[in-house]
């Protein structure tokens, strides 16, 4: 019996439905709570997969749910992206995400199993280095693994008893080579690579270090004059790359970090792919561009192929026959079959447009690495002379005449034509089509889809206009559109 | 080769429970609309609903990882490059055999079986070289021990926070290192490859390869 008054007087059968009742409720909120606590879990694990490729850790699952709750996931995504902080990702933003990005793009059939090659290599540190990306059309830039090639005296191997005496390398080395003389050892001499052009004598910035390598292998490298590179002591197959994709195949053999920046860096084109200045064109003059769309053919799949991955338009979507033809070139038959109107209603809707652009690329060709003569235009943009009065292609110039018609919605800007690839990549670029193909790329890569309904296309169209305002940063842009798609 | 086979069997069981976790999460977030169409459903016309709600949603929801994920995500939890011989190998030979994009429609067991092949040759370097792992007297640790180890080092799943999966992941692993195999396929490692320390090895990279294989790492 419970009297009034006492302690226990609190499990009256009242007070025991009120208990119960609160008992429940709780039961539900905590249920609820767990099952609101997994969602989260959940969300950011798919937050993180879309930004590096792979799973999170359970203390990084932590990390970032504290990060949520302080609304600080934004930062949170650029400490997983540089791996730093807790979070443990390894560089994969950049070695899997950003690289499975642009990989299609240099290829016609958009194979995602393609290697690595200068053109992923440019993307990827582009986005790295928070450059502006609609630069990356038309500048001076590509990217590669830096260090010192074995020939060119910035680079001497020795045996660890027997360094040579008298030589610069031997000041820099003796200190450190006194500890240690074992003779099976080998140990390389270097100037840094990262201050190519200073002195051999200047201790500050040479190196001295044992190597993994045997003499033998060194003596392959040297006869082969390949690529060392001394903080990972690692040889890259060759330093060249303009004829071959052998440098990007080696780095990816040895699973060098694309996010290392003191190993994969911007250099010039200039010398590494094209003597000419005027051959210069970002992205458009890459090796593996030129691979995929300068070799063979008419040269018009470089505008074609351009449309498609930095427009995301292909050919059909752009077909306007209302566009004059006086530029469509003398291999387009004006009377296919026999058949006049197939060519006013059909061929003209892409190539008054195409022919009009591809000019731009008339110095352009392929044979094994790209070739380029200022002032030559190439014999197969002239082959072919089905119809002999259409245009003959004398120079690289261009002209947009989609300015008008239904391509005018591309956004074009003030120029109208230009000469060379350079002024085009510099066109495409300054559209508003190419920003928004951007955003719809950067949208599937990391919501795992194409932008179908209302909500994702009103996503695409809003980080459209924060990919502007932010200086064409790629990496941002990545980071605000994973986290649109976490909502 | 036989050995992984039965591996893929054993993962591809897993496949159905973590779609459907992950869909009934969903119908939770919905609010049961699609459980209750289900629930209700009779007739031609809201059996077709009931097809198109459990399944849209589902290829809406869930995604594969894509060839370079799985290899990055096998790498990140094991600690293996991928640059090690023996990847590198095995990558060369299965990379067509991946999934080349996220949508799950395209996932056949072809990439199943490439995905298995992969994670055993991680799963081998791991256990082989893993400060943890390669330390374990294998002739004297329960399995009990070996499965928790594992869970604890791959998976964010805990009684905790997810029981009806762990309780799921832990049977079929422990289902895997007792040796028993099934009905028709037998032990998974032969007695007779050696001691009990080096077939219980030899099983905790299986049950290793069974959980780097599953849909826990491979969807997203």
């Amino acid at each position: 019996m419970i009297h009034e008054g006492s302690p226990l007087s609190v499990f009256s059968y009242k007070n025991v439905k009120a208990i119960g009742l609160a008992l429940i409720l709780s039961l539900i909120s905590s249920k609820a709570a767990a099952q609101n606590e997994g969602m989260q879990r959940e969300q950011v694990k798919k937050f993180y997969t879309s930004l590096t490729g792979a799973s999170a850790s359970r203390q990084e699952i932590n990390l970032l749910l504290q990060a949520m709750e302080r609304g600080q996931l934004f930062s949170a995504a650029y400490d997983i992206i540089e791996s730093r902080n807790g979070y443990t990702s390894y560089g994969s933003f950049y070695n899997v995400t950003v690289r499975d990005f642009a990989t299609p793009w240099s290829t016609e059939d958009a194979s995602p199993f393609t290697e690595l090659n200068d053109l992923t290599a440019t993307v990827v540190g582009y986005t790295r280095d928070e450059k502006p990306f609609n630069e990356i059309l038309w500048r001076d830039t590509v990217y590669k693994a830096v260090g010192v090639v074995f020939k060119g005296g910035q680079l001497k191997f020795f045996r660890n008893s027997s360094y040579p005496s008298g030589t610069s390398a031997s000041s820099v080395c003796q200190s450190t080579v006194a500890s240690d003389r074992s003779g099976s050892k080998v140990r390389i001499w270097y100037i840094d690579p990262l201050n190519p052009n200073s002195s051999p004598s200047d201790v500050n910035n040479t190196g001295c270090r044992l190597t993994k390598y045997s003499w033998s292998q060194l003596q392959t490298a040297f006869n082969q004059n390949k690529l060392y590179i001394p903080s990972l002591d690692t040889i890259v197959e060759t330093n060249r790359i303009k004829e071959s994709n052998d440098h990007y195949r080696s780095i990816e053999n040895l699973g060098l970090d694309l996010a290392n920046k003191e190993i994969i860096r911007e250099t010039s084109q200039q010398v590494k792919l094209h003597r000419d200045p005027s051959a210069i064109a970002g992205l458009l003059s890459t090796r593996a561009f030129g691979k995929a769309y300068y070799s063979a053919g008419t040269n018009r799949a470089a505008l074609a192929f351009s449309m498609k991955y930095f427009f995301c338009k292909d050919m059909e979507e752009l077909n306007d026959s209302s566009i004059p033809d006086y530029r469509n070139r003398r291999d387009v038959d004006r009377s296919p079959g026999g058949n006049s109107t197939i060519y006013k209603n059909r061929c003209i809707g892409c190539h008054a447009g195409m022919d009009a652009f591809a000019g731009a690329f008339a110095y352009y060709d392929y044979n094994g690495g790209i070739t380029y003569e200022p002032g030559v235009v190439v014999d197969k943009m002239n082959h072919n002379a089905i119809f002999a009065d259409g245009h003959v292609t004398n120079d690289d110039s261009w002209i947009n005449l989609w300015d008008s018609g239904q391509n005018a919605t591309l956004g074009w800007g003030s120029v109208k034509a230009g000469n060379g690839a350079k002024d085009l990549g510099r066109l495409f670029a300054s559209s508003e089509a190419f920003p928004k193909c951007m955003s719809e790329q950067v949208f599937k890569k990391v919501c795992f889809r194409k932008a179908v309904s209302d909500r994702d296309h009103a996503i695409v169209k809003a980080n459209t206009s924060y990919f502007k305002a932010n200086q064409y940063n790629m990496k941002k842009l990545f980071i605000k559109t994973a986290m649109d798609c976490m909502e | 080769m036989k050995n992984i086979i039965k591996i893929i069997l054993l993962s591809l069981t897993l496949m159905p429970l973590s779609c459907v976790v992950s869909e009934s999460k969903k119908a939770e977030e919905e609010g049961t609309e699609n459980g209750a169409s289900a629930g209700n459903g009779n007739g031609a016309g809201s059996n077709a609903r009931n097809t198109s709600n459990s399944i849209s949603p589902l290829v809406e929801t869930v995604q594969v990882k894509s060839f370079n994920q799985i290899n990055m995500t096998m790498s990140k939890m094991t600690g293996v490059s991928r640059a090690e011989d023996d990847i590198r190998d095995v990558v060369t030979q299965v990379l067509n055999q991946l999934p080349s994009d996220n949508q799950l429609e395209g996932m056949t067991p072809f990439h199943q079986i490439s995905i298995t092949r992969l994670a055993f040759s991680y799963c081998s370097l791991f256990v082989d070289t893993d400060s943890e792992f390669s330390n374990i007297n294998y002739g004297s640790i329960s399995d009990t021990d070996i499965k928790d180890r594992l869970i604890t080092r791959f998976l964010d799943i805990a009684p905790s926070n997810d029981p009806e999966r762990y309780d799921v992941l832990s049977d079929e692993i422990i289902g895997v290192l007792e040796n028993t195999g099934t009905d028709s396929t037998g032990p998974l490692v032969d007695a007779s490859l050696g001691s009990r320390a080096v077939i219980r090895e030899r099983l905790t990279k299986m049950s290793c390869t069974l959980i780097l294989s599953s849909p826990f790492v491979i969807l997203i």
